[in-house]
């Protein structure tokens, strides 16, 4: 670990976020919208049915679960793949491979700086708002502690999902549509539109079997506490075994993609 | 046309640009399967409102979306002078430029989803009530057409326009569901100030229960007059443009 050149590199991020500072502040104004949207949706739909709970969840509770979808949303946020696209399009891909730091690190640092910044600009006003506007409750220090972990392991799983699709622009060298896809897709079966519990059964126990959930849903639960401790810590650590199978293809991947740039050399 | 250089990633693009329409009904699907739905709406008749709102938005995606980029793209590379060039009014020639074919695969889906759904619920097809959803469909595209003038005149006067572009994302999210389940503030707001209720819940509205011709112009004034503002401000940055000097 070269840890003088991963600052570095994240402090690059943080340089380029503050380029767009102006448009930081405006997403921080307007991010609130979707929680005023959903928090309507679902007061509606409750009052108009009269039962105490959907898909495990009490009106507060589903309020909670937006303010902290958008809140592990800050954190895992992600967009190497337009980044290593554009670098590989214009050329600059080189200067990435003659870093001091390995290829992969030189990008997640870069991503690390730019979520700092999102998360001081972005994730603790939505923390501020929720708790004063939307009634967000605390949880107890075991829970925090736990939801801290488990979105940290959530901002590995989705960088690597999201680094190895920008590795495919090596072969498809265009990967906008697919970027698309892949936000579409994660957003979808994270939970980011609603809770998976809303889903089919039997989807849900498909999703246990895939790496999207636990980058949003899990997380989520895990601050709510609607999975028991025994459940967290075997949710933590089905989360550090998707990072390792993740990062094994990413780098499965790479090998072969380092290989078709150096005897094509786009 | 520079996208159809890259075949696979078209191709891709069109699937992806379904895919994320179909959220909308899958959800709509979900909540329906889960709970007792939103008060006022039946399970085909929130579809339809999704599928309308689809329609609309391809309709948008393809000859409005770009515009906005496409604008603010030249103004930074400072290519915006030769537009002015042409020997065509600058708005509609930038407007056929822009022309994104992904917009046809959503119309289509969105289509398809309105005439199921409307078949469903039993809608006869040859009405008056259907004469008003077409209207309100070319009224709810004009919204979006208006608001991306607004955001590309911006990028003339003030020089980031991308967060508008983000705040109008933002703004149109509300047009995913009813206006019935917001509260009055937010369904005056969407109806007279940025009445981007048109390019979902009028249409089905007038589409499932009629129209009166008195309601029909009290939700069609607002789109004019916003779209009347739109061109009020386009021309005005045009000006300011040419007597900058670029």
């Amino acid at each position: 670990m070269n840890l003088q050149g991963n600052w570095a590199f994240a402090k690059a991020g943080i340089k380029v976020w503050s380029a767009y500072r102006f448009e930081g502040i405006v997403m921080m104004l307007s991010t609130p919208i979707s929680l005023i949207i959903y928090y309507f949706l679902w007061k509606s739909i409750y009052a108009y049915m009269g039962t105490a709970t959907v898909g495990g969840f009490a009106f507060p509770e589903m309020v909670n679960y937006y303010i902290l979808s958008m809140i592990v949303g800050f954190v895992t946020w992600s967009e190497v793949d337009k980044w290593m696209e554009n670098d590989l399009i214009w050329g600059r891909m080189i200067t990435g491979l003659l870093k001091p730091i390995s290829f992969i690190t030189w990008y997640m640092s870069f991503e690390i700086g730019i979520n700092l910044m999102n998360i001081l600009w972005q994730m603790i006003p939505v923390f501020l708002i929720g708790f004063v506007f939307f009634g967000l409750r605390t949880t107890t220090a075991f829970n925090t502690i736990a939801f801290l972990i488990s979105i940290v392991f959530a901002f590995f799983i989705y960088f690597g999902m999201t680094y190895c699709l920008g590795l495919t622009a090596f072969w498809l060298k265009r990967i906008a549509g697919l970027r698309r896809l892949r936000r579409a897709t994660l957003g979808f079966f994270s939970g980011s539109f609603i809770p998976l519990t809303l889903f089919p059964a039997w989807s849900q126990t498909i999703f246990h079997y895939l790496p999207f959930e636990y980058t949003k849903f899990v997380p989520i639960t895990i601050y709510l506490g609607t999975i028991t401790k025994a459940m967290i810590i075997k949710s933590l650590a089905i989360q550090l075994l998707w990072i390792a199978i993740i990062y094994f293809i990413a780098h499965l991947i790479w090998k072969r993609a380092i290989k078709r740039y150096a005897s094509v050399g786009l | 046309m520079r996208d159809l250089a890259y075949k696979y990633d078209f191709l891709i693009k069109t699937i992806s640009v379904v895919f994320s329409d179909l959220i909308g009904p899958l959800v709509t699907l979900f909540i329906y399967n889960t709970t007792s739905g939103l008060p006022g709406w039946t399970f085909s008749q929130l579809m339809l409102f999704q599928g309308t709102l689809i329609l609309v938005m391809g309709l948008a995606r393809t000859s409005a979306f770009t515009l906005s980029w496409w604008v603010l793209d030249a103004i930074n590379e400072g290519e915006f002078d030769q537009y002015l060039l042409k020997p065509y009014p600058t708005l509609l020639y930038l407007l056929a430029l822009t022309t994104d074919h992904y917009g046809i695969a959503e119309i289509i889906v969105g289509l398809a989803i309105v005439i199921h759904s409307a078949m469903q619920i039993g809608i006869p097809f040859f009405t008056l009530a259907t004469l008003a959803y077409i209207i309100l469909v070319i009224a709810g595209y004009f919204v979006h057409l208006s608001a991306n003038i607004i955001i590309s005149s911006m990028g003339f006067i003030a020089v980031k326009s991308e967060a508008l572009e983000f705040l109008y994302s933002k703004i149109t999210d509300f047009a995913r569901y009813p206006l019935n389940v917001y509260g009055t503030g937010i369904r005056f707001a969407l109806t007279f100030l940025f009445p981007i209720a048109v390019s979902s819940f009028y249409p089905a509205q007038a589409l499932i229960s009629g129209v009166t011709a008195k309601m029909l112009l009290i939700t069609l004034l607002p789109v004019a007059a916003f779209f009347i503002a739109s061109l009020m401000l386009w021309r005005h940055a045009i000006k300011s443009y040419s007597s900058a000097g670029g």
